[in-house]
């Protein structure tokens, strides 16, 4: 658990950099991987359902990304992109691929319906938090709408 | 005021914030600032902001002029130069630079070369990769050939989106990356094809274009946030097809 979050919290680093992120949004990008990684397997250890676990996680991944990017004066997608990327069901995917290519069409399918309801959960995630701020965090100059 | 300036700033500061990667309200907000700042009043300032095109139309004394601008060719994504655009927006909006200086510190960023140098996205796409197959379960075996893996799928991405489309760059690449994963486990060097796999991909994922679809489409900008979220599927399909291609070799 603590090698796994250590590698998360590098993987969320070196894809920060990847996008070229800037150098002081570097550290704190890699936090908010161990974060969520630490959430979604807190939660799912505590019989949590992997969807909601998802949702949970990005969901937290995403209002610390919009107070960072508040706190350093940066823009939301700097932190948000590389915290939630530790969460992509790269494994599901992968193994509905499997059983697609090997004619297992019907677990393929109930594989990669819950691929894509994790990605849901994790979009769903970002757009709550997204709301939050925007209705409770008011811009501090508003002049275009 | 010269009208013509602030046309340039506008314009300038849009294609930009559009190539590198920034949010449709971020572009849009970003050109009214600009104009707001050069001394129209923020009624007088409208602009339209698509993925592949910028329409900016200004009411100055001399009448309204609208002005679309084109933004073709492929994009480079580089969160750093979004940032110090919008920190030169905030500047010029408090008064603390000129127009003038606002135009030349966009040109020096528009010329100056990316944070990260090659060898350090070569050296970020391995550690990413490598990490990876480590998340989700793997070991050193598995790290190392992720790390290969990524750094193959990274590198033949750049070089192939010179001549192809992005899209089709991506499928080649995640093409490739999996095929390298299928041949290290019909070598026996690793029971893990999967890990191998999904570390691979990793510097492919449409991390940003599913991230802007989703804050365009809540900040209303729907035509934007509908074709941004049309990119992020494609790309998602291309590189799950491509997997499939690669591991129907090995099922």
């Amino acid at each position: 658990m603590v090698v796994s979050t250590l590698f998360s919290a590098l993987a969320t680093i070196a894809f920060a950099v990847l996008n070229q992120a800037p150098r002081r949004a570097i550290l704190p990008s890699g936090v908010l991987g161990a974060v969520a990684w630490l959430l979604l397997n807190g939660a799912i250890k505590n019989g949590v359902d992997v969807i909601a676990a998802n949702f949970f996680a990005s969901l937290v991944v995403s209002l610390f990304s919009e107070a960072f990017a508040r706190h350093y004066r940066m823009p939301v997608p700097v932190f948000a992109v590389p915290g939630i990327i530790v969460l992509v069901p790269g494994m599901d995917a992968y193994f509905a691929m499997k059983d697609f290519v090997t004619h297992h069409y019907l677990n393929g399918i109930s594989m990669a319906t819950e691929t894509m309801l994790i990605a849901g959960a994790i979009s769903t995630g970002l757009v709550i938090a997204g709301v939050l701020m925007r209705s409770i965090w008011r811009p501090r100059r508003d002049d275009t709408r | 005021m010269d009208e013509e300036q602030i046309w340039h700033l506008c314009m300038l500061a849009g294609r930009q914030l559009l190539h590198f990667g920034a949010e449709t309200s971020r572009i849009e907000e970003t050109i009214a600032h600009f104009a707001v700042s050069a001394g129209l009043p923020p009624e007088h300032v409208q602009s339209f902001v698509t993925p592949t095109g910028i329409f900016v139309s200004l009411t100055t004394p001399t009448g309204t002029t609208t002005r679309l601008e084109r933004v073709t060719g492929s994009r480079i994504l580089d969160l750093h130069k979004v940032t110090q655009i919008n920190a030169i927006s905030r500047q010029l909006q408090r008064g603390e630079c000129s127009i003038d200086d606002a135009i030349g510190l966009l040109l020096s960023i528009d010329q100056a070369p990316a944070l990260y140098g090659r060898l350090v996205l070569i050296l970020a796409a391995a550690v990413s990769s490598g990490s990876f197959t480590v998340i989700l379960g793997g070991t050193g075996v598995e790290f190392v050939y992720g790390a290969i893996g990524g750094v193959i799928a990274q590198e033949l991405t750049r070089w192939t989106a010179r001549f192809v489309p992005r899209f089709f760059a991506v499928l080649l690449a995640s093409l490739v990356g999996s095929m390298f994963a299928v041949v290290v486990s019909l070598l026996g060097l690793s029971t893990h094809e999967g890990m191998i796999i999904i570390g691979a991909i990793m510097p492919l994922l449409p991390g940003l274009a599913v991230t802007n679809s989703i804050r365009d489409l809540l900040a209303g900008d729907l035509l934007a946030g509908v074709a941004r979220g049309a990119e992020a599927l494609f790309t998602a399909a291309a590189i799950a097809v491509a997997v499939a291609v690669a591991i129907s070799f090995h099922p």
